[in-house]
């Protein structure tokens, strides 16, 4: 279950506010967002094992078909408790479905697109050159994947103000929403990239990427580039402290 | 005998009425000006497929074309995976590349005006997919690129939706070249309806990202009647030109230079994938040789002048098609995904240079060579 | 003689007619529903679920019949009482004894307004508080689970109010996708002879 003390594992308070987002609700507008609590890092190998311990339905060899693609844990070479193969990096190929389901068994749920968007553009640079540079950077990082050398979470440096780590640089994260409805609107053609950015700024060009891979998925999408962190609703996160 | 008659016409009525109710049952395809339309929808679904990229008896590695040994139309069925490959397209310049069956560009897909194509592809992204073991399956491609492996190819993954667009194929692209995620798969059937060299490539945006992340290829639809040249044509080659954005990455690979593919700032203007391929193994014809090249410049961005230092295109069919002749022509001016079918007379034994004669192009790579020996006949 | 041309000529006509593909484009509807799996079951989502009449449901209460499922929500006053009208529609197409055994399931996405009490007073403005339907809610994450097995995509705007996808979906007796119909006003024939197969292999 939850440890409040461990690093890893740690949930930070995600003040609301709002932000511009590359898919707003209505265009010019910023998005709102309410406060929430976000897991610090990516949920872990070791962290997945653990709900596997607790919820055998949810094995490999025990999962209904209807949800997850054949490549679950696919670069997991068995799930036993004592195993576990890199357990301090973030778990991937697993299906919206099982991402969702440990969310829930943790007292939480996966983060909207919104709230995960929102989430990771709160980050301080030190100058706009240093921002620009990492806008490029991330391009660069859309379009390559080092599957041998995957980090460790925490370890690419990249944090929020409030200390939520490697929204990028790890992995693709799953959201509530990944498919959102508004997206209906753009029939994905050429010019999509072009009405998503604001010109000339490479973060949104990024952020375009990014939303158009994830939009493409299915729940069942086993990918060994997407994870997961989960959200928390600030009632049930005040309930549990106060209950500690 | 009155009976006999009515017999007779309830019996031809009902005949009439069974042939029409199965023609109209069929799909809504039409014919206009001996075209095919009307397609019939794209089948996405979920595969076990582990077998080779690239499934298809006319389907061959650059610069071959492989010969059309039938007569009339036929129906192909053709598979072209999309994997993820580390390739190296310069000398000591690797980077993992977004393909169509293992290289860049894609394999030659060749087909007759108004042949059907019953084409499947898997999304094998998430797959480490080699291609580099020959294969009894698979295609004359394969066996090519397992005897020629000059871009080095590797096995690489890189899980990133995708989708398929033929420039040769005429239907609705919200249905057949739609994007699918890794792991699945669309199949549909799509009629070659035009002559020409038509480009083939990734739809999904950015398709400026994925075209020059290495997704695109030709299909060389050869016209029904041929070229009504009243000669034989000695070689035929498929040229392809086409552009990369790259910069070095943290390790040894190289990686996407976004800036420098907004700006159309090429690293590397390349003929069939790689910066010295066409020099390393260059072309082979004679003196008195009519060659025949199929160019396309597959972009993503930029036009090339082509030309070949020391000749003169004899013939020039624009796009391709029979009815666009011209000649006499020094050079050839292809926008992004255009192309064109040239025949030259090889004057003399030598040295002649395949070339993009807008020179930034060229000296990033965009040439080439034909080595020509001694006239035989 | 002259009658029995006629009647070739008109059988020839009906038959022409009859034959011919509807096809209905996906392309044509903004909100589309996404890609499913029909050979698995959707009973698999083991969640526990209230209807408006406060009682706890599973999914599995309602194997071994046909279910027709639904997703709206309460506020919707356009679109989803035409919706819910379709599913009435496909409902009451089959026999009376076909209807005794099947049960239609309306699950709402909105759970911050539409709770069971809310669902009550919904089920009986639409007069369909009636044996075999059920409205129901359960929470978020379960809810989107099942959109999601289901194809049904939704998205709470800023107004409170959905963008939604609109289809009425068949389970087979094993809770497995039997057949879709995608949009507003459709036809239900297809739906029909659907749920009548299904109650035939079963009664064999």
């Amino acid at each position: 279950m939850l440890c409040l003390t461990n690093m890893v594992g740690a949930q930070v308070l995600v003040p609301s506010g709002s932000f511009h987002s590359v898919m707003p609700e209505i265009k010019g507008e910023p998005v709102e967002v309410e406060s929430f609590y976000l897991d610090s890092t990516a949920v872990t190998n070791q962290q997945y094992n653990e709900f596997l311990q607790d919820h055998e339905n949810w094995k490999p060899e025990n999962v209904p078909s209807i949800f997850a693609y054949k490549g679950y844990l696919k670069n997991w070479e068995n799930t036993n408790a004592d195993d576990i193969v890199n357990p301090n990096q973030p778990v991937t190929s697993v299906s919206w479905y099982a991402a969702n389901a440990y969310c829930q068994s943790a007292g939480g749920r996966l983060p909207t697109l919104n709230e995960w968007e929102y989430s990771a553009q709160l980050m301080d640079f030190e100058s706009t050159a240093d921002a620009k540079e990492f806008a490029n950077r991330l391009m660069s990082w859309y379009s390559t994947f080092d599957n041998e050398n995957m980090g460790a979470v925490g370890s690419t440096g990249i944090e929020n103000r409030y200390g939520v780590k490697d929204q990028f640089g790890l992995i693709m994260e799953w959201v509530e929403d990944f498919k959102p409805v508004v997206a209906d609107d753009l029939s994905l053609d050429c010019g999509t990239v072009g009405r998503m950015q604001k010109l000339g700024n490479a973060y949104s060009y990024a952020a375009s990427i990014r939303y158009i891979t994830r939009m493409s998925f299915s729940p069942k999408s086993t990918n060994s580039t997407v994870g997961f962190r989960c959200a928390y609703n600030v009632e049930t996160m005040e309930n549990k402290k106060s209950n500690l | 005998m009155k009976s006999i008659k009515l017999t007779f016409t309830l019996v031809i009525g009902l005949l009439l009425t069974g042939i029409t109710s199965l023609s109209y049952a069929q799909t809504s395809e039409y014919e206009i000006d001996g075209k095919t339309f009307g397609m019939p929808e794209a089948e996405v679904f979920t595969e076990d497929y582990d077998g080779p990229p690239v499934v298809g008896d006319h389907l061959s590695m650059l610069p071959n074309l492989e010969p059309l040994d039938y007569k009339g139309n036929k129906t192909h069925e053709v598979r072209i995976d999309i994997i993820a490959q580390e390739i190296e397209v310069a000398d000591g310049v690797k980077y993992e590349a977004w393909t169509f069956g293992g290289t860049v560009p894609g394999p030659v897909l060749h087909v007759r005006e108004g042949d059907r194509i019953t084409f499947t592809m898997k999304n094998r992204s998430d797959e480490a997919v080699t291609i580099t073991q020959p294969t009894k399956e698979g295609s004359p491609f394969m066996q090519q690129v397992a005897q020629n492996n000059y871009m080095k190819a590797e096995e690489a993954t890189m899980p990133m939706p995708h989708s398929m667009d033929f420039h040769a194929g005429t239907v609705a692209k919200d249905d057949k070249w739609r994007t699918i995620a890794p792991g699945q798969s669309i199949k549909f059937d799509w009629v070659a309806n035009y002559a020409g060299s038509y480009i083939y490539h990734c739809g999904t945006p950015s398709v400026l990202m994925h075209t020059a992340m290495g997704q695109h290829g030709v299909v060389v639809v050869s016209p029904k009647d041929g070229y009504d040249t009243g000669y034989e044509v000695d070689k035929e080659y498929v040229i392809v030109q086409s552009e990369y954005y790259l910069k070095k990455g943290p390790g040894d690979l190289y990686q996407y230079d976004y800036e420098g593919a907004q700006n159309r700032n090429p690293s590397h203007v390349v003929f069939n994938g790689h910066q010295t391929i066409l020099h390393d193994q260059p072309l082979k014809a004679n003196a008195g040789d009519r060659v025949r090249f199929h160019v396309s410049n597959n972009g993503p961005s930029g036009t090339s002048s082509f030309h070949v230092i020391g000749g003169i295109f004899d013939r020039v069919w624009l796009e391709g098609h029979p009815f666009n002749e011209m000649r006499g022509m020094q050079t050839v001016l292809l926008g992004a995904s255009s192309s064109a079918t040239i025949d030259m007379i090889v004057p003399e034994e030598g040295k002649y240079i395949l070339i993009d004669h807008e020179f930034a192009d060229a000296e990033k790579g965009a040439t080439g060579t034909l080595k020509a020996g001694p006239r035989e006949k | 003689m002259k009658k029995l041309y006629l009647i070739v000529i008109f059988l020839f006509m009906a038959m022409s007619v009859s034959a011919q593909h509807n096809h209905n484009h996906s392309a044509d509807n903004t909100l589309n529903t996404t890609e499913v799996n029909s050979e698995h079951s959707l009973y698999h989502l083991d969640a526990e679920w209230t209807d408006h009449r406060n009682e706890t449901i599973s999914l599995t209460d309602f194997k071994g019949a046909p279910v027709i499922v639904v997703m709206f929500y309460g506020n919707c006053t356009d679109v989803c009482p035409i919706l819910i009208q379709d599913a009435w529609r496909l409902y009451s197409s089959v026999d009376e004894s076909v209807q005794e055994e099947i049960n239609v399931l309306a699950v709402s996405f909105d759970t911050e307004n539409d709770t069971p009490e809310v669902l009550r007073k919904y089920a009986e403005y639409e007069q369909l508080d009636i044996p075999g339907w059920y409205f129901m809610t359960t929470d978020d994450a379960d809810i989107r689970t099942l959109a999601m097995m289901l194809g049904v995509q939704y998205s709470k705007k800023s107004d409170g109010h959905f963008a939604h996808s609109n289809l009425v979906t068949v389970l087979d007796e094993k809770g497995r996708i039997a057949q879709r119909v995608e949009g507003l006003n459709q036809p239900m024939d297809d739906a029909k002879s659907t749920i009548e197969s299904i109650m035939a292999k079963l009664n064999k």
